[in-house]
């Protein structure tokens, strides 16, 4: 169990870049477009929310990496 | 446990869930009437206020709740459980009972949406800080082994509370017609909420601070500052952390999904007539209710994760074929009209505003050969079109019974994730930063990720139109649920144990 740990501790690090940078080009993309017509507004709350949420899940990725749920 | 002790835990879990009860009803309300709302405060064509309604519906009330966890946590782990979850509901009552008394925004202009923006704030607080409060509460009442049972109780609030809002709501809409509650009536369940929080306080300021604070505080082993405890140090943050993606993320996008995205799907979705729709809720929330406290009482006895996990396994598993039969129930397009029965029925009566006027209200009916109908009703006043087409399919006895059954499977998947939570996360943390480390996962879990959930599913939804297929794909919101669904299970079950009856 504590190898699977680390190695999804790597996953989680991985899975939350991947889903800011989802986030913050499909933000730019659409806002940029002027569609659909509330972009300005979803995408600046949805990235004021969950971009810390997955900075926090980053760091639990990497406390799984450093083994502290073990 | 003696007979004096079983007595007071009853005591203690009703004042608990009583107020709690209340509070979700108040958060409720609001989300049912918006509709109504938006056209009593907010200007239809100004787009500055526009920006502040979608903000209003779609933000406010959710995304401060994690804020009011921690604003009211802290307060509960230095000052006590007792008082904050008093003030949370008075703050919440007040509030809700304001927002019965703003004018119109024809009567006072922008003044109206901003004070409704900041009652909804406070609700969002308050909700933040109450449900940390009970659940803390009655656990450190409750003895280790029946815990999760005991808790159980606080969770079917949230549930009871919207079906509360709903029978208010459908009763007071019924006994005053349409116009008059479009009128004036809607203030009345807002209004009704001051009579249900001061029974609420009057029950609880006769309540004893909890018994494990109590003596914590007496011995001078509270926490001076309970939010630098609780984030600043590695040992709790990583729980924090825990409970959030390997719980309280997975319990919220379930929860939403089974109470209200199921809701909003049958009624936009698929065009279910809305008194219907809240006949379909009240008959699953009523039939599913009982199980929250089954499996609070099962968590008891095997434990709490398996029950959670099993929740969300069977909602990432089962949703697409759940959904796709809700919505192939109302699809027209696989029914044949029955052109016989077609109907036009047309009334008129003098106007209630104004008698001088005549509103004629049209009724079309296309009935199709399983029974089910579809009504379109449009009023004229003096001969002109007069405000909007409402047109909705009503479901065959068949139809509506089975639609029940669809959103009590659901239900049953909430009440398995919902039912042992609170235990769970009262169990993971020390009681001098109990109230502060649950309540900021469980509103993150469940303000955030669950309450954004209708408004993102929406999103993957109108993201799914594309050329060659205008109309979209309409399960293409319950890809965001199960993949956070999916990946909190991954991690609920590397990395949880299934502790129970924890001293």
């Amino acid at each position: 169990m504590s190898a699977i740990r680390k190695v999804l501790g790597v996953v989680w690090i991985l899975f939350s870049i991947l889903t800011a940078y989802y986030i913050v080009s499909t933000a730019i993309r659409e806002i940029s477009a002027g569609t659909p017509a509330d972009a300005a507004i979803f995408w600046p709350i949805i990235i004021l929310i969950f971009l810390p949420i997955l900075l926090g899940f980053a760091l639990f990725g990497y406390y799984s990496l450093k083994e502290e749920y073990n | 446990m003696t007979k004096e002790k079983q007595t007071g835990i009853w005591t203690v879990i009703t004042s608990s869930s009583v107020g709690t009860l209340i509070e979700w009803y108040d958060f409720y309300i609001f989300g049912s009437l918006a509709t109504i709302l938006s056209v009593k405060f907010f200007p239809q064509d100004n787009p500055t206020i526009a920006f502040l309604n979608t903000l209003l519906t779609f933000a406010a009330g959710f995304i401060v709740r994690p804020f009011g966890a921690l604003v009211f946590g802290r307060l509960g782990d230095i000052v006590g459980r007792k008082y904050t979850f008093l003030v949370t509901l008075i703050l919440m009552g007040g509030s809700t009972f304001l927002i019965g008394l703003i004018p119109s925004y024809e009567t006072i202009g922008y003044a109206a949406p901003l004070l409704v923006l900041l009652m909804r704030l406070i609700q969002g607080l308050a909700l933040g800080g109450e449900y940390g409060g009970a659940a803390t509460y009655v656990a450190e009442h409750s003895p280790s082994n029946k815990r999760g049972f005991y808790t159980s109780w606080i969770q079917t609030t949230a549930t009871l509370g919207l079906f509360v809002s709903l029978v208010v709501i459908l009763v007071t809409r019924t006994t005053m017609g349409e116009e008059l509650f479009r009128d004036w009536g809607w203030r009345v369940p807002f209004l009704l909420s001051s009579i249900l929080v001061g029974v609420s306080i009057f029950i609880r300021l006769r309540m004893h601070e909890s018994p494990i604070f109590a003596k914590l505080k007496k011995e001078g082993k509270t926490s001076s500052n309970p939010l630098k405890e609780s984030f600043g140090k590695k040992e709790n943050l990583k729980m924090v952390l825990l409970a959030l993606f390997g719980a309280a993320m997975g319990q919220g996008v379930i929860w939403y999904t089974g109470q209200f995205y199921a809701m909003s799907f049958i009624q936009k979705t698929c065009n279910i007539d809305h008194v219907q729709v809240n006949y379909i809720i009240v008959f699953a929330l009523l039939m599913g209710t009982p199980f929250f406290v089954f499996f609070g009482w099962l968590s008891d006895k095997i434990g709490r994760k398996w029950i959670m996990l099993t929740g969300m396994l069977l909602g990432v598993l089962f949703y697409r074929p759940i959904y796709t039969a809700m919505f192939n129930l109302a699809d027209l397009e696989k029914k044949t009209e029955v052109t016989g029965l077609y109907n036009i029925e047309r009334e008129t009566s003098a106007w209630e505003t104004d008698p001088a006027k005549q509103i004629a209200t049209i009724t079309i009916a296309r009935t199709y050969s399983d029974s089910t109908v579809v009504k379109e009703v449009r009023r004229e006043l003096d001969g002109k079109p007069f405000g909007d087409t409402v047109k909705g399919t009503i479901l065959s006895n068949s139809g509506f019974w089975m639609m029940v059954l669809l959103i009590f499977i659901q239900v049953i998947f909430v009440t398995m994730v919902y039912g042992p939570i609170a235990a769970f996360l009262v169990e993971l943390f020390p009681t001098r930063i109990r109230y502060t480390s649950m309540s900021l996962p469980y509103h993150i879990g469940n303000g955030i990720f669950g309450g954004l959930t209708p408004a993102i599913a929406t999103r993957f939804f109108e993201d799914s139109k594309t050329v060659a297929n205008p109309s979209g794909d309409p399960l293409a919101g319950l890809t965001y649920v199960i993949i956070v669904a999916a990946v909190c299970f991954v991690i609920g079950a590397v990395y949880l144990k299934n502790s129970y009856n924890n001293e």
